[in-house]
C-alpha cells in the first residue's frame, strides 16, 4: 500500500470505499425503481376496459333483441330473459375490489350501479311481457338506451383513467432513464476505479518482483565474493606452506654444493667444479625466489611486522654495492654511489630495507645492457617535512609510462620476451613497493623507453633520526666508487 | 534476469498437506452435496406435482358412469355439448350433457383462491378429465376450444385437463352458479395446487358460462 501511495495520488483504500459506496447506494435505488415500474406496468395493463367493453356489448345485444321483438313476435320471453341474464352477469362480475384486475376501480363508479338499476327495472317488468308486450318493450328499450348512455360514460372514464395510468408509467420510465444514465456513469466509475486499482497493484507487484530479483542477485554476488576471498586465502596459505617446505630441501642442496665446492671432501676436477657451481647458483636463485614468494604471501596474509632498528642508509647502500660487486662485474655496468657526508640514520626494518635496495639494484643490472651505467644516490633533504630518499637510476631499456603501474603488481613483467631473457619472478618491484608501504613511504618510478629508469624511494620524515644535521657537502666518491668495476 | 524471478516455489510441506486425502474427500463431498440437495428438492417438487393430481380434491360423489359405455342422452336442459375429435362408443359426433349426465361422471370439490372471488372458495363440479374420458377424445387430440354463452372463446391444451384436476364447477361455496353469476359451468383451475394457474397465460382459460367444448 505504501508503494501505491507513493506512486499514485490516491490510496487504493479510498478508491475502494468510493466504489463500494456507489454500488451500495445506487443498486437498491435502482431495484426499487424497477419494482415501481413493474407494479405500474401491471396496473396499466389491467383488464377493466375488457369488462367495460363486454358490458357494452351485452347491452347492445339486449337492445338488438328487444328491437327485434318489437316487430317479431317469435322472439320468446326466454330469449329476452337470457340476454338480460347476460347483462346481469357482466354487472355482477365486475372486477372484484382489491383484486389485481380492478386497477381502475370501476366498481367505485356510479355508472355500473345506475345500469344495474335500469336492468332491475326491466327484470321487474318481465312478467308484463305476457300481458302487455308492447308496453314492456317500450320500457325495456328506453331503459336499455339509458343504460347504454351510462355505459358510454363509463367507457370514457375508463379510457381517461387508462391514459392517466399510462402517463404515470411513461413518467416513471423517463425518470428511470435518467437514473439509469446516472447508474451507468457510476458503473463506469466503478470499473475505472477497479482498473486503476488493478494497474496500481500490477505496478506494485512488478516493483516487488524487481526488488526481489535484485536482492537475489546481490545475495549471489556476496556469495561469490566470499567464495573468492576464501579461495584467495587458501591459495595464500598454501603458497606460504609450500614455500616453507621447499626451503628445507633447498638448504641441503645449497649447503652440500657449497661443501663440495670447497675442498673439504677432496679435490674436484674442472668439469665437476663447474657442475657444482651450477647447482649452487641455481639453488641460490631458487632460494631467492622462494624467499620472495614467502615474503609476498606473508604480506598478503598481513602477518608482516617490522623489526625496527636504527640504520645508516649510507652504510647500507655501500654494503649492498659491495655484496653485488660480482654481479656488477658480470653485467659490465659502471655503478656510481652518491651519499651525504653525514650518516643518514633512519628507523626501519634493516632486512626489508636492504631487500628494497638489493631488488632495485638487481633490476637495474638486469635491465641495463653491458656498457651502460647505474647510479645510486642517498638524499637527506634540508626541508624537515621531506623524508630521506634513495634514488636508483640506470640507462637501461626503460618502461613505457603506461606500463609503470603494472610492474608493481606481482608476477607481471612488462614484456614476456624480456622475462625469459632476464629470468625473474616478477616479484622484485612488488616486494619493494610492499616493503616501502609497510614503512609508510612511497615508491616513484620515472622512465623513458630506451633511455633508462629512475626509481625514487622516499621514507617518511618521521623515520629520520634527529640530531643529525643534514649535510650538503657530499662525498661524491666513496671508497666504493674507487672500486667502480668496469671490467666488462 | 534471475531464473527464479520473484516467485519462489512453495516449500514441500505446504504442497502436500499431511491429510490431503481426507481434505479432498471432504471437498468432494461438499461439491456433491449442493447439487444433490437441489436434485432431491426438485424431485420432491415434481413428485408433489404428480401426487397433487390425485389428492388435491375431495370426491363428493364417485362416478356412476362406466368409462367405455355410451353416455345416456340428456333428459333435462342441455348445459354442455362436446364435439370435435371424439370417439364415443355409440359413434355420435356431438355429446350433450344435462346436469344429471354430468354428475354421473363423479362430483368432486376443492377449496382455492381465485382472481374473481374473495378468499378461499369451495368449488364443486365435475373433473374435466372425466368428461373427456367419457366422450373418449381421440388420442391425437391437442386442444379444447371452450365456448361460453356470450360466444367468448378460449383454447386450452388437453394436457391441462389430463394432468391437473381442472373442474367444470356448478357450485361456488355450496351455491348453485346461475347464468347471472358465472354459471351454469365455470372452468376452475386448481390454484391451490399450483400458483401458475393464476397467471395471465391461464386466466383466459377460466371460461365461465361454459356452453360447449370442441376437441381439436
Amino acid at each position: 500500500m505504501g508503494r501505491i501511495g507513493r506512486t499514485f495520488p490516491f490510496g487504493g483504500q479510498m478508491v475502494w470505499v468510493i466504489c463500494f459506496a456507489l454500488l451500495l447506494v445506487s443498486t437498491p435505488a435502482l431495484v426499487r425503481d424497477l419494482l415501481d415500474i413493474q407494479s405500474a406496468t401491471e396496473q396499466a395493463t389491467g383488464v377493466d376496459y375488457w369488462y367495460e367493453g363486454q358490458l357494452n356489448r351485452e347491452l347492445l345485444r339486449l337492445q338488438v333483441t328487444l328491437t327485434q321483438a318489437v316487430n317479431d313476435p317469435e322472439v320468446s320471453p326466454e330469449t329476452i330473459n337470457f340476454r338480460l341474464d347476460m347483462v346481469f352477469s357482466r354487472i355482477n362480475n365486475m372486477p372484484r375490489p382489491g383484486s389485481g384486475w380492478n386497477t381502475l376501480h370501476l366498481t367505485e363508479l356510479q355508472e355500473p350501479s345506475r345500469i344495474r338499476e335500469y336492468m332491475n327495472e326491466i327484470d321487474a317488468a318481465l312478467p308484463m311481457l305476457e300481458q302487455d308486450r308492447q308496453r314492456f318493450l317500450d320500457l325495456a328499450l328506453l331503459r336499455t338506451e339509458q343504460a347504454l348512455a351510462e355505459a358510454q360514460r363509463l367507457s370514457f372514464e375508463v379510457v381517461a383513467r387508462q391514459n392517466a395510468m399510462a402517463g404515470t408509467l411513461q413518467k416513471l420510465f423517463i425518470e428511470f432513464r435518467y437514473k439509469l444514465l446516472l447508474y451507468g456513469a457510476g458503473f463506469i466509475a466503478l470499473v475505472t476505479g477497479l482498473g486503476y486499482l488493478m494497474v496500481s497493484h500490477m505496478r506494485a507487484e512488478h516493483a516487488l518482483r524487481k526488488a526481489t530479483t535484485r536482492l537475489v542477485d546481490i545475495a549471489e554476488l556476496e556469495r561469490a565474493r566470499d567464495e573468492a576471498v576464501r579461495a584467495n586465502r587458501v591459495k595464500d596459505s598454501f603458497m606460504a606452506n609450500v614455500s616453507h617446505e621447499l626451503r628445507t630441501p633447498l638448504n641441503a642442496i645449497i649447503g652440500f654444493s657449497e661443501m663440495l665446492r670447497e675442498p673439504y671432501c677432496g679435490p674436484l676436477n674442472d668439469k665437476q667444479r663447474e657442475y657444482v657451481e651450477d647447482i649452487h647458483s641455481a639453488g641460490q636463485r631458487l632460494l631467492a625466489l622462494i624467499n620472495d614468494l614467502l615474503d609476498l604471501s606473508r604480506l598478503r596474509a598481513g602477518k608482516y611486522e617490522l623489526l625496527e632498528t636504527e640504520i645508516d642508509l649510507n652504510r647500507m647502500v655501500q654494503s649492498a654495492i659491495r655484496d653485488m660487486r660480482e654481479a656488477i662485474r658480470k653485467a659490465g655496468i659502471s655503478v656510481t654511489v652518491s651519499v651525504p657526508k653525514q650518516p643518514v640514520v633512519v628507523r626501519a626494518d634493516a632486512r626489508k630495507l636492504r631487500q628494497v635496495i638489493d631488488n632495485l639494484l638487481a633490476n637495474s643490472l638486469k635491465f641495463t645492457e653491458s656498457g651502460g651505467s647505474a647510479r645510486i644516490v642517498v638524499e637527506s633533504p634540508e626541508d624537515p617535512s621531506e623524508g630521506p630518499r634513495i634514488v636508483v637510476a640506470d640507462t637501461g631499456i626503460g618502461i613505457a609510462p603506461e606500463d609503470i603501474p603494472r610492474v608493481f603488481r606481482p608476477f607481471e613483467q612488462v614484456d614476456g620476451a624480456l622475462a625469459r631473457k632476464h629470468q625473474g619472478t616478477g616479484l622484485g618491484l612488488p616486494l619493494v613497493k610492499a616493503f616501502v608501504d609497510l614503512h609508510g613511504g612511497t615508491v616513484d618510478m620515472a622512465s623513458v623507453l630506451g633511455e633508462g629508469t629512475t626509481v625514487t624511494v622516499t621514507l617518511p620524515p618521521e623515520r629520520l633520526m634527529p640530531g643529525l644535521s643534514p649535510g650538503d657537502d657530499r662525498k661524491d666518491v666513496l671508497p666504493l666508487p674507487a672500486r667502480r668495476v668496469d671490467e666488462g | 534476469m534471475h531464473p527464479i524471478g520473484g516467485t519462489l516455489p512453495a516449500p514441500e510441506s505446504d504442497r502436500i498437506a499431511p491429510c490431503a486425502g481426507l481434505a479432498r474427500c471432504f471437498r468432494h463431498a461438499a461439491e456433491l452435496t449442493l447439487p444433490g440437495l437441489i436434485g432431491l428438492a426438485s424431485a420432491l417438487l415434481l413428485l408433489k406435482d404428480i401426487a397433487a393430481a390425485e389428492s388435491d380434491y375431495k370426491v363428493v360423489r364417485p362416478p356412476t358412469h362406466v368409462v367405455g359405455t355410451a353416455v345416456p342422452a340428456p333428459e333435462g336442459p342441455v348445459i354442455l355439448t362436446v364435439s370435435g375429435k371424439i370417439l364415443p362408443p355409440d359413434g355420435r359426433a356431438e355429446i350433450a350433457f344435462d346436469r344429471a349426465g354430468l354428475e354421473s361422471l363423479g362430483v368432486v370439490s376443492f377449496t382455492t383462491a381465485t382472481n374473481w372471488t374473495d378468499g378461499a372458495t369451495v368449488f364443486e363440479g365435475v373433473l374435466l378429465k372425466n368428461v373427456l374420458e367419457a366422450v373418449q377424445i381421440a388420442p391425437d387430440s391437442k386442444e379444447l376450444l371452450l365456448t361460453a354463452l356470450n360466444d367468448y372463446q378460449a383454447v386450452m391444451p388437453v394436457e391441462d385437463a389430463l394432468d391437473w384436476p381442472v373442474i367444470l364447477a356448478f357450485k361456488e361455496n355450496g351455491r348453485e352458479l346461475s347464468v347471472r353469476d358465472r354459471g351454469p359451468l365455470w372452468v376452475v383451475y386448481p390454484c391451490h395446487v399450483n400458483d401458475r394457474f393464476a397467471t395471465r397465460l391461464y386466466l383466459s382459460r377460466w371460461v365461465w358460462q361454459l356452453a360447449s367444448i370442441s376437441v381439436r
